[in-house]
């Protein structure tokens, strides 16, 4: 069972890091900085207060963003539900000595941060977050091994499916549950082996290309599109002030 | 362990962001002077990526799950191992959003820094005497120290009305028993690379240096301070707290040598000071003794 688990695991990562999100939307074609400081902004207001009413409403024009952008309620709910419940079941104790206002209001913070987050998540290809993280003048360095963490996540997930599977396949008898550990202790202990390997040669394929990783940068663009946007996020902040 | 957005106010969220980056801007210019193992480095933050998805909550704190940042310290040494654990905690929050923006800075100090560096030097003090036992201690002393230090944001944090009294001794009691778990798998990690792969480790088996035991020697020499300070503001135990509100009183079944910390017939306060000193002596007598016993 856990074998099988971590097989369908590693094939969801596997896919999630070769496919990733290209939906077209509003939220998609917005300049990647203008997007990642205007939904920042948004996130800042959900978190600095507990008035119901300005929550819900920052949830709501998030929730027209996602509309907007093609991602679906149902997919955002998907995403978040587990961790705003879990946050519902941490302050609910309270409600004994507090009432139900905080419990509310602290859970519907959580879900509405988490759903400005996803629309982070969900429309922006990484290469476009790390173009937007450079531009912030964020360390070289730090950027050039956030690319390569991420690289190497899919180097390995991909890595970790092909093992499961050779393995599957050479298997003809029904092994004893002592067998199947020791098994899964060496292919492990292999992986870590192989995957380390094929790491340091694709590192010594990256210094001999003579740089360290490049990744796909766009001109930074205001057009009509960030305006729409920047409008959008100005107007939603003065509303939620007069509030 | 991951804070989500909300939980942290803005004052404590701040204050973690601008600690944690010093830590980075400083872990920053130490890799660039160091000779970094990039395929090591990618390979470790990727493996943490992957081992982190196991993840349990835990009512009245966060989360409990393998941290791994006394292995990445391990692996790649204090400076680069904080890097790596903030490339981890950054894709986490960017791309999976697990962990809030808002409370990465709080994310990366817990994980990256507290726990790797620690970590790191737990494991650098033993590892002479038994390379298993050193990579045990790391990962667990690393994540309950961590966990108390996310205890501490979220308790402090005026958005979260649970005090420290709750918060700290929930999380620290948690991770101090699941983080046996990640101290064993940090054990065994550590000790099968130095079996197979002995060059990854080569270079760090150096000898402890007289910074390490100076720092050591220093905080020793401070904690009467701590005491005097704790004094100033009134400081008393969160569980004394709770049992004089309950109206509950302790009746001990045996005094112990040095009963609360105090010698009998000598002042309180020297008594407290001779039986921290007593304390800190058996502690590293019996430390010393059951890693050479095992190294044997």
């Amino acid at each position: 069972m856990i074998e099988e688990t971590i097989k369908t695991a590693t094939e969801y990562f596997q896919n999630f890091f070769s496919y990733e999100y290209r939906k077209r939307g509003f939220l998609q074609s917005v300049d990647p900085r203008i997007k990642l400081l205007g939904l920042s902004a948004l996130l800042l207001a959900d978190v600095v207060t507990f008035e119901i009413p300005k929550i819900v409403f920052i949830a709501l024009a998030s929730l027209i963003l996602a509309k907007l952008s093609d991602v679906g309620f149902k997919e955002i709910l998907k995403r978040v539900w587990l961790f705003t419940f879990f946050s519902f079941l941490i302050v609910l104790p309270t409600t004994f000595f507090e009432g139900v206002y905080y419990p509310t209001s602290f859970t519907l913070r959580v879900f509405t941060a988490l759903t400005v987050l996803q629309l982070i998540v969900l429309t922006t290809p990484f290469n476009e977050l790390l173009q937007a993280l450079r531009s912030f003048k964020l360390p070289e360095t730090l950027v050039f091994s956030l690319g390569l963490t991420y690289g190497y996540i899919h180097m390995m997930f991909s890595e970790l499916f092909r093992i499961l599977i050779a393995r599957e396949s050479r298997r003809v008898k029904r092994s004893s549950y002592r067998e199947l550990w020791s098994e899964g202790g060496k292919m492990l202990g292999t992986f870590f082996v192989r995957v380390l390997e094929k790491g340091e040669n694709v590192y010594r394929a990256i210094l001999l290309r003579g740089d360290k990783i490049r990744y796909y940068s766009k001109p930074f663009k205001v057009g009509r599109t960030e305006t729409l946007f920047i409008i959008y996020v100005i107007f939603v902040l003065i509303w939620w002030i007069k509030m | 362990m991951h804070i989500p957005d909300g939980y942290l106010d803005m004052k404590i969220a701040s204050l973690f962001y601008v600690l944690t980056a010093v830590v980075l801007g400083y872990s920053l210019y130490r890799i660039k002077r160091e000779r970094v193992n990039w395929a090591l480095a990618g390979i470790t933050a990727s493996a943490i990526f992957a081992a982190q998805m196991l993840n349990w909550p835990i009512p009245g704190g966060t989360s409990a799950h393998f941290v791994g940042g006394a292995l990445a310290g391990i692996l790649l040494g204090p400076y680069a191992g904080c890097i790596a654990m903030a490339c981890v905690l950054i894709v986490q929050c960017l791309v999976f959003a697990d962990g809030g923006i808002t409370a990465l800075g709080a994310n990366v100090w817990n994980m990256g820094v507290v726990d790797v560096f620690v970590g790191y030097y737990i494991y650098r003090l033993l590892e002479r005497r038994n390379k298993f036992l050193a990579g045990f201690f790391a990962g667990w002393i690393g994540i309950t120290l961590a966990a108390i230090f996310a205890g501490l944001e979220i308790g402090l944090s005026t958005y979260f009305h649970y005090s420290v009294n709750v918060t700290v001794p929930i999380m620290g009691m948690w991770h101090a028993v699941l983080g046996i778990i990640e101290g064993f798998i940090t054990g065994t990690v550590v000790n099968y690379i130095h079996t197979t792969r002995p060059d990854i480790l080569e270079g760090r088996e150096v000898k402890i240096g007289r910074t390490v035991w100076i720092a050591l020697a220093v905080l020793i020499i401070l904690s009467p301070l701590f005491a005097y300070l704790a004094e100033l503001v009134n400081y008393s135990e969160p569980l004394e707290n709770v049992a004089k509100y309950l109206g509950v009183s302790e009746h001990p079944i045996y005094e112990g040598i040095l009963p609360d910390y105090t010698v009998p017939g000598l002042n309180p306060y020297v008594g407290t000071l001779v039986s921290g000193a007593v304390g800190v002596a058996i502690v590293f007598i019996l430390a010393l003794a059951i890693s050479r016993s095992v190294s044997r």
